[in-house]
């Protein structure tokens, strides 16, 4: 018995500690986990707008046709929408050796700048790329979210609180509020619940905040988690009530360098944004136009292809 | 200490030496390809087999009153090194790619009780001689 001991137990803990190696990296990347299911928004946008609350339905402008605006004065060109209620303007701009998109958007209504999760649930390793979750959301502009389901931090959706564990005390969150103004609050400071309550409608945990007042919240070193200079980035921000933005911005290839936070802080604020807040950047930074991929998104590496993310931020 | 323990105990550091630089070359050639993010325990990976393979295997011989470890306290230590760095190298990985994996704990809780009990048997074994 000792003898088979001695001479099966390298094998033995061999096989146990790559067959738990290889069950942790499935379960990290692979392994798809359904902790909740969304009612399906683009039914309810048909038959209940102006629902909201915490009951899983989402908050929709309280007027308005059940199209984003009213189908007759839907103006489309290859960089702009327009309609009674929603108004996107598109612009490439060259900064930095990057090439960066931006959103200009205005709404008459905060209802229409939504949040979405991959296949419409929320879980961990359900992923599907900005283009589809857009397309199934009948979104006319949207980004890649915080791509909540590999961090830990709060999740508030459309007005539903689905996970209320703090990351870290110093963690950044946005809290978009059902007037559609912005505020950025560490997760230390308030629970998920409290923000609940004082009417947000969508919390997004990723961060760091860009901008504060427009002035720059962050410094020139200042990274997330350890990530270094010239990378593709995302953000979101916001000019004034109902007139917001969204940045994504190209990295990792020859053609466009990336940005470092500090860099993306500063042009956001030549554009004149107040409160502006990172989200994930990376491979997993997409900005989707009509059904359209506009920017050059990098996953593994200079592969020009989309990413697969858990959630976007659309207008729609 | 008899010559035959000295080669053997010579034997196991020079595999920890081959595993040291397996690590560093595999940190390196990992970063390399991580866009400028980095992780300390992908960086440091090598430090595993080094101070705890290399350093002690060699230091052993030139103790006067050393043995050769005996088999269950060379298991329960190769076993724990072994976790610890595979730990290390799946914290960098998911640190890297920006994600938390809770179950990465284990390898460090099981490495260091399982190194320590090498330690402890290796203690024991030279107490009782």
């Amino acid at each position: 018995m000792k003898n088979k001991f001695q001479k099966f137990y390298p094998l033995f803990f061999g096989i146990l500690l790559t067959a738990f190696t290889l069950y942790v990296l499935l379960d990290a990347f692979v392994i798809p986990r359904s902790y909740r299911e969304v009612p399906d928004y683009s039914v309810q946008s048909q038959s209940s707008f102006g629902a909201s609350g915490n009951t899983g339905s989402m908050q929709q402008p309280a007027s308005g046709s059940s199209s984003p605006g009213g189908e007759d004065s839907v103006s489309v060109t290859e960089s702009s929408y327009s309609d009674d209620n929603i108004s996107i303007q598109i612009t490439q701009y060259r900064e930095y050796d990057t090439d960066i998109y931006v959103a200009d958007i205005i709404l008459s209504d905060a209802g229409y700048l939504k949040t979405a999760f991959a296949s419409n649930i929320y879980g961990k390793n359900i992923t599907q790329k900005t283009s589809v979750i857009a397309e199934n959301n009948q979104a006319i502009l949207a980004i890649n979210g915080d791509y909540y389901g590999a961090r830990n931090g709060y999740v508030i959706r459309n007005g539903v609180l689905y996970r209320d564990t703090s990351s870290d005390s110093a963690q950044e969150d946005l809290v978009i509020y059902a007037d559609g103004s912005f505020e950025i609050v560490t997760e230390g400071t308030v629970s998920a619940s409290e923000l609940l309550d004082r009417g947000a409608q969508q919390v997004l945990s990723f961060g760091p905040g860009l901008l504060k007042n427009g002035e720059i919240a962050v410094e020139p070193d200042t990274e997330v988690d350890k990530a270094k200079n010239s990378n593709p980035r995302t953000a979101v921000g916001i000019f004034n009530n109902l007139h917001y933005v969204m940045v994504v911005a190209d990295g990792r290839t020859e053609q466009s360098a990336g940005l470092s936070l500090y860099e993306l802080a500063e042009f956001m604020q030549s554009l004149g944004v107040q409160t502006a807040y990172n989200l994930d950047g990376g491979g997993s930074s997409a900005m989707v136009f009509h059904g359209t991929v506009i920017n050059r998104p990098t996953t593994n590496g200079s592969r020009i292809t989309e990413r697969k993310v858990s959630d976007i931020v659309y207008i729609g | 200490m008899f010559i035959s323990a000295k080669k053997r105990i010579c034997h196991t550091a020079c595999i920890y030496l081959g595993l040291t630089a397996f690590c560093g070359l595999f940190s390196l050639v990992y970063e390399h390809f991580s866009h400028q993010v980095y992780s300390s325990y992908m960086v440091y990976l090598f430090l595993f087999p080094l101070l705890g393979g290399v350093l002690p295997f060699f230091l052993l011989p030139l103790i006067p009153s050393a043995r050769f470890p005996s088999l269950p306290a060379r298991y329960a230590y190769h076993s724990g090194l072994a976790a610890l760095t595979v730990g290390s190298c799946l914290s960098g990985i998911f640190e890297i790619y920006g994600i938390i994996v809770p179950l990465v704990k284990l390898y460090w809780i099981v490495g260091l009780c399982l190194t320590l009990l090498g330690v402890v048997f290796y203690l024991a074994q030279v107490k009782r001689r």
